[in-house]
């Protein structure tokens, strides 16, 4: 009965003059009136206290600082207990945020009434705006210190929570507590001042042997004021009044304060690793308060344990059960994963549709597709009665999937002959997993042929990151790249077409044409992963119109995304980089000499401090972000400018001029030069249209690059050929593609109106060709191209004996010895074939070693085995096909001799070769140094000279017994070291420069990321009606 | 009214045309391959008999190197026509060196010297009581050589034989320990390693009566179409000319069906006993046959279901001393220059459209040149000696004339190849390329 309970309703205001007047009102208006009721204001500064005071609710002030438990204390203090057996007194506490519903403190009262193990009751909380937004309906904490509360993020109340529970705690706002319990247990802790003092009241009363439930049908509307940070946190304990920090602290120090000392160190790791990455997260989200908020947080708990140790103390003497009493109420790791998705998701979810609403500059859908309907054809469907139809009709009916259909036949029917591991043109064979592709990015020195210090670029990086979409299997992900690559070329096309508003037949007619090209084609046959993986991207970066996002001043953060978006280019094409960069480098200068006037006029200085700089800023940021971020990798670049023109993977010549012309890039086992592809049709069009003036200029501008270096021979990446033009060609293509489709779109119907002329025929002609080519190298890709440079499961090409020779400690290296056509080739193994990215960091091979392989092959060489030897080469092999001729000059030379002849090739052992590290004591008696792939430890016993077959680099660092060593270069260009005396030596390549430019380029792109993502909102900053 | 060009697109324009005209009119800038072209040093065999052995260079000044020698250098001969012992070391040079051999007898043995290619075969010899002769391999090398020895008798093939030579060396290997008692035998021998020159020397004995000698050139490798080129025919007494042996072999895996035919000035035709007949696989047959012609040099030519190798031995007394030369099968003509050390020889070429340039450069120290033409046969013969002679196949399309030397006089019987020594090689200069350890 109600009439058992006496209730005194207890308001704490502290700046609530907003709510107030609806939470005053609600109070009075309960169907059970209050017994008694008593105000307490912490300090307000707006017309709180009068507000309260003209209800005619006694008003206790206290002090700004004071916290809700001591604002509770005050007013129990002066309020008289209720004693006795007739009634019971229960207090109603009340936030002057929330307003309860006119039944509320009845429903609570049930909530108690015939439990008395029950000490408290919390209502059904909602938000004060959107009322039938649920807050919570109970509480709990999980591990990592976040409040629980088992909602959905902005769950609605649909009465799914109605049923009565048991729960770990309940918020103090609008909770009923039975007076003479909450003041047994010592109330609210004051070291709680605010924020989930709520929770560690219901872990202790649950540890006391009570009860804590809700009472659902109780509503309470909440605004939450101090949590969304709509009022100032002005208690004591609130550090620099910071309620983020508060309410970290205050949750660890729950943790801390209540779970047995067992469970306290997992705990505290627990919270710690949850606040750093928690910090990091917030650190993405751009808002650095509160990721210092979460590391502080920490920090006071740490400094201060004194105030843990008492509070642990103060529970311990109250505690009647144990702690796992509460084990059933923390939330299970499982809900916590699945919530943490689900906020994820919607995070993700949230950003896609902002970031869609600032690409669109009009918000009108283009098509059924963008208002989220699945089925793209419904764009050309009328809307008829849909009728039935055959399979043909149906892929008729569906251009897309026949699209796809299409491409993905021709994909299967011409890799037949890539199935497997790849490897051939440009391609070496793939290491066995993307640790091998980190771990050659990170060192400085690389064992290719006789060593390299150079930077490894940062494709190498990106590809070893990608593969781990395929659990690290580097050589299935290739393949997998290879193989997919026609339809997904198609399919972003396609995408990239469709997003300019035009019909979907003439999106896929484009993705078909695009899919089809020959740079798509001759790079998949020659191996050229750069071109493959910017044939992938590059329509979806054009789309994005990055120079008019500059031009047109767009945020800064989409800005840092297409700079992003650049730097992924350019890290497969160092040519792209370099127009990219000419270009961004372009537009600065234009602006500034547009604006001569004004610089004249307020001088440099001042016009750099003062004048608006919106779009030269842009363009700055598109020049520096690419280059940084692919640093150190791009300023080799500038060392070596020749290799600019150079593409991932081994040198393998380009097409001709003519090719290039006809915007085929040519090159062994591409598409036959007489399969015209349409794209040069394309450009005359779009140029003769004089419609599309950017896209014009830019294509041309290209096509005379590419034919100014198409001829070029440039030596690099270990071998030499013509420049390879295929990356500039394809951006070409995309250039000239969507104008080209936008033109025919807009003249076919016209066609059929107007009489019979140029038009006519030139459409005729432009039809017949595109059907021609398409049809064409559809043939061809699944006749000759199937039989391309890249292919599956070549054999190795180094002996196996050689390969497992070179793992002992000797650490031999063989010089492998080839004919292609009428040149002998020759390069230096470790013993395996080359591997992806090896190539990329070769090096000239040095000189010494130059003129001894000449004179070897000539035949003069008396000392070739010498030399050859000193560099710890062990071994000659010739492989098939062999020369006869140099196989007799090497048989009758001296110095080598024949190991063996197999149908793989010849080998020779070199006679008195040296192992990678050697000593030369004062006998001139040669001494082997165990090694390690690069580094070494071992004991020398004499003197002498260490000799290191290396290519000298002045990285090289040697102690002895810790003492360093000074590095000198021996006559034939070895490094050396001299040691006096018997002891311990260490070898080691210092990659402490590689280890910071790369630790550098790992934070710009992070914090490009990070601009480049949608920031974060403060709580202040969130709409109201989104909180609560 | 058509749209005029933007300024920018005329710019661009003017761009790509001036790239087109650059990149199409500028000298390609390409790879240099540096070649080094180099005739390979030869190797002369050293004296295999009782009697002498000259190796007979292009001059003085050609550099050579004894095997073996404690120096590995090379010095100027001294004399155009070297008497040696040990087999020499020639440098490398085109005119073709050539080493003569005379006994005491007298018979005469001529060979080229020459580098092995590595797969040489050896159609003649005896590994009967009356053989002195034997193999003769020379390794000029400075690394170890290793050559595989596949013999073939009458019986069929023998076990493989590998001998290890050790550098800057020569191992002789008698034939009547190669191939005990066999009359017939064929040798194909493998260099598996090393700079390595084979010579076989057929020398007979019987008792203290030398029955001549002759070097067996190393014929052409097995073939469906094999010509031997100048077979002698002399007369050794009125109505009696020089005996002849066909030895034949079918080395591969299935027997076959030879047909011969006999070429010379008299005509064509097949003899008898050769117009048709089967050769049993892997066995070496000996057929003596007589050709009734009045020419005295020939050539036999013969065709085969399967590839075959064959030679022919002819035998006769010059100043009634007996001697016999061994007229291996040819290679299609090729231009050759070769020293003769005033040797005359007799040229035979054999081939439906024969044109070779020949010149000479005389004894007398007269030189002179002749354009030797003909159908089916054509033989050409100096009136003196010869230092060296050129001769250069003008139908170089007609890959069908083939000749050889046969040397026919007081001074005994001998064949000689007209083929040169060793070859022109280029070798371009390694580049290092790392595609050389791609899997490509």
């Amino acid at each position: 009965m109600a009439e058992n309970f006496f209730v005194t309703a207890i308001l704490v205001s502290h700046d609530g003059a907003t709510w107030l007047p609806e939470t005053i009102a609600a109070i009075f208006s309960q169907t059970r009136p209050v017994d008694r009721i008593i105000a307490v204001d912490n300090g307000s500064i707006d017309n709180s206290v009068r507000l309260i005071d003209g209800a005619g609710i006694t008003v206790i002030k206290s002090d700004r600082e004071a916290g809700f438990g001591d604002a509770i204390d005050l007013a129990l203090g002066r309020t008289k207990a209720i004693t006795g057996d007739a009634q019971e007194e229960l207090i109603w506490i009340l936030h002057d945020d929330c307003a309860p519903s006119r039944s509320a403190l009845k429903f609570l009262i049930e909530g108690l009434e015939n439990n008395p193990q029950r000490a408290y009751v919390g209502p059904k909380l909602r938000g004060w705006y959107d009322r039938n937004h649920l807050l919570e309906v109970g509480i709990s904490i999980a591990v990592n210190g976040a409040r629980w509360t088992g909602l959905e993020p902005r769950e609605k109340d649909q009465g799914q929570h109605d049923e009565v529970k048991d729960v770990l705690a309940v918020s103090t706002a609008a909770m009923l507590a039975r007076r003479k319990i909450f003041e047994d247990l010592g109330g609210l802790d004051p070291n709680l001042a605010l924020f989930r003092d709520d929770v560690d009241l219901g872990w202790r009363t649950r540890v006391a042997g009570y009860a804590v439930a809700t009472a659902p049908q109780a509503v309470v509307f909440h605004a939450e004021a101090s949590a969304s940070e709509r009022r100032s946190v002005d208690v004591e304990e609130a550090f620099l009044g910071r309620p983020r920090l508060l309410d970290r602290r205050n949750a660890a120090f729950v943790l801390l304060a209540n779970v047995s000392w067992w469970l306290l160190p997992w705990v505290a790791i627990q919270l710690l690793g949850a606040a750093m990455i928690r910090a990091i997260g917030y650190l993405v989200a751009k808002l650095p308060g509160y990721a210092g908020d979460e590391l502080a947080a920490v920090a006071l708990i740490v400094l201060k344990p004194t105030d843990l140790i008492k509070a642990r103390r103060a529970r311990r003497a109250k505690r009647l059960l144990s702690v796992q009493v509460v084990r059933q109420f923390i939330p299970p790791r499982g809900s916590q994963i699945r919530l943490a998705i689900e906020k994820t998701s919607a995070a993700i979810s949230n950003f896609l549709h902002l970031n869609k609403k600032e690409e669109d500059s009009s918000n009108e859908p283009l098509s059924y597709a963008d208002i989220g309907v699945i089925d793209e054809t419904f764009d050309d469907l009328d809307a008829q009665q849909p009728k039935k139809t055959n399979r043909f009709e149906t892929l008729r009916n569906r251009p897309l999937l026949f699209g796809l259909a299409a491409i993905t036949l021709i994909t299967v029917l011409a890799a037949r002959n890539r199935y497997g591991a790849l490897s051939g043109g440009a391609l070496p064979v793939s290491p066995d997993g993307a640790s091998d592709l980190f771990r050659k990015f990170g060192e400085s020195w690389h064992q290719v042929g006789l060593g390299s210090a150079a930077s490894t670029p940062p494709w190498v990086g990106i590809l070893g990151l990608a593969s781990l979409i395929t659990f690290g299997k580097l050589k299935f992900f290739i393949a997998l790249l290879f193989w997919v690559t026609p339809p997904l070329a198609f399919f972003v096309m396609y995408r990239s077409i469709k997003r300019t508003g035009l019909t979907i037949r003439f999106a896929v007619l484009g993705g078909l044409i695009y899919a089809m090209s020959p740079v798509v084609w001759n790079s998949i046959s020659q191996g050229r992963i750069g071109t493959l993986v910017i044939a992938l991207v590059a329509p979806t970066f054009i789309s994005l119109a990055p120079l008019q996002a500059a031009l047109k001043t767009s945020s800064w953060r989409r800005i840092y995304y297409l700079a992003l978006f650049a730097s992924f280019i350019s890290a497969f094409s160092a040519l792209f980089l370099v127009i990219w960069s000419g270009l961004a480098l372009y537009f600065v200068i234009a602006e500034l000499i547009n604006r001569s006037a004004e610089i004249k006029e307020l001088s440099p200085i001042n016009f750099l401090m003062t004048a608006e700089l919106a779009r030269v800023k842009r363009f700055v940021a598109f020049f520096i972000i690419p280059l940084l971020l692919n640093a150190p990798w791009s300023a080799s670049l500038l060392v070596h400018p020749t290799q600019i023109l150079l593409d991932p993977g081994l040198p393998v010549s380009g097409g001709s001029l003519s090719q290039v012309l006809l915007l085929n890039p040519g090159g062994t086992s591409g598409v036959p030069t007489w399969l015209v592809a349409p794209f040069i049709i394309f450009l005359a069009i779009v140029l003769a249209s004089n419609r599309y003036i950017g896209e014009t200029v830019l294509s041309l501008g290209l096509l005379a690059i590419a034919v100014s270096v198409s001829q070029l021979h440039i030596s690099g990446h270990g071998s030499i050929g013509t420049v390879w033009t295929g990356t500039l060609l394809l951006f070409i293509e995309i250039l000239i593609l969507q104008p080209a489709l936008k033109i025919a779109s807009t003249l076919i119907p016209n066609l059929r109106g107007s009489a019979l002329g140029f038009r006519h025929l030139g459409s005729a002609v432009t039809a017949v060709v595109v059907i021609f080519s398409m049809f064409g190298t559809s043939v061809w890709a699944i006749t000759n191209g199937a039989n391309s440079l890249v292919t599956s499961n070549k054999r190795a090409v180094i002996p196996a004996f050689v390969t497992s020779l070179s793992q002992s400690p000797a650490k031999p290296k063989t010089l492998v010895l080839g004919m292609e056509g009428s040149v002998l080739k020759y390069f230096i193994t470790r013993g395996g074939d080359l591997e992806i990215g090896d190539p990329d960091v070769t090096v000239a091979t040095p000189q010494e070693i130059e003129l001894a392989v000449a004179d070897l092959i000539s035949g003069v060489g008396i000392s070739s085995s010498k030399v050859i030897g000193a560099y710890g080469i062990q071994y000659i092999f010739m492989k098939t096909p062999v020369d006869p001729g140099v196989v007799r000059t090497i048989d009758g030379i001296g110095g080598f001799t024949r190991s063996s002849a197999t149908a793989d090739g010849v080998i020779w052992k070199v006679v008195g070769s040296r192992s990678r590290l050697s000593i030369f004591d004062a006998a001139a008696a040669v001494t082997q140094l165990d090694s390690n792939d690069i580094g070494a430890m071992s004991k020398v016993s004499s003197p002498g000279v260490i000799t290191l077959a290396e290519k000298y680099d002045s990285g090289w660092h040697m102690l002895f017994d810790g003492t360093p060593l000074k590095l000198e270069q021996s006559n034939i260009g070895l490094p050396t070291f001299a040691v006096s005396d018997a002891g311990t030596i260490t070898l080691l390549h210092d990659g402490t420069k590689r280890r910071a430019l790369v630790s550098i380029e790992f934070i710009s792109l992070l914090t490009v990321i990070v601009l480049a993502l949608p920031a974060g909102r403060r709580r202040r900053e969130i709409d109201i009606e989104e909180l609560a | 009214m058509k749209p005029k060009l933007n300024r920018s697109t005329l710019l661009a324009l003017a761009g790509l045309s001036a790239a087109i005209l650059i990149t199409n009119f500028t000298p390609k800038i390409g790879t240099a391959i540096k070649l080094v072209q180099n005739f390979p040093a030869t190797v002369c065999p050293g004296n295999l008999s009782t009697g002498s052995a000259t190796a007979v260079l292009a001059n003085a000044k050609v550099k050579v190197r004894s095997i073996p020698s404690k120096s590995n250098a090379l010095s100027a001969a001294g004399s155009a026509n070297n008497l040696v012992t040990k087999p020499l070391l020639v440098d490398g040079d085109a005119l073709s060196a050539i080493s003569v051999l005379r006994g005491t007898s007298p018979w005469l043995a001529t060979a080229v010297c020459a580098i092995s290619n590595g797969d040489t075969w050896f159609v003649g010899g005896s590994g009967s009581l009356t053989s002195k002769g034997g193999l003769d391999i020379v390794n000029s090398g400075l690394s170890v050589s290793v050559v595989d020895l596949y013999v073939f008798t009458s019986k069929g093939p023998a076990p493989l034989s590998s001998v290890t030579i050790a550098p800057n060396s020569e191992k002789r290997i008698f034939l009547d320990a190669l191939a005990p008692g066999e009359e017939s035998i064929a040798i194909h021998a493998i260099t598996r390693s090393g700079r390595v020159s084979t010579f076989l020397f057929d020398e007979r004995r019987k008792g203290l009566r030398s029955l001549g000698a002759d070097f067996v050139s190393p014929g052409a490798k097995p073939a469906n179409h094999v010509v031997i080129p100048a077979i002698s025919n002399i007369v050794v007494a009125k109505g009696k000319h020089a005996a002849a042996l066909l030895r034949i072999l079918a080395p591969g895996n299935i027997d076959a069906t030879v047909k011969a035919s006999v070429i010379s000035s008299d005509g064509s035709f097949a003899p008898i006993g050769l117009d048709g007949f089967s050769l049993t696989r892997g066995q070496v047959r000996d057929i003596n046959f007589s050709p009734v012609i009045a020419s005295g040099i020939y050539s036999l030519v013969l065709d085969s279901d399967q590839p075959i190798v064959a030679a022919v031995q002819s035998t006769a007394a010059a100043s009634g001393t007996p001697d016999f030369a061994w007229s291996s099968s040819a290679n299609p003509l090729t231009a050759v220059s070769m020293n003769f050390g005033g040797l005359t020889p007799t040229v035979q070429f054999t081939g439906a459209n024969i044109s070779v340039q020949v010149s000479w450069i005389a004894v007398t120290g007269k030189s002179g040149s002749q354009t030797i033409a003909g159908t089916d046969s054509a033989t050409w013969k100096p009136k003196t000696g010869l230092i060296r002679a050129t001769f250069n196949n003008l139908a170089n399309s007609d890959k069908s004339t083939y000749g050889s030397v046969i040397f026919q006089g007081s001074g005994g019987l001998s064949h000689l190849l007209l083929a040169p020594g060793a070859v022109l090689e280029s070798a371009s200069i390694p580049v290092p390329d790392a595609g050389v350890i791609a899997r490509r």
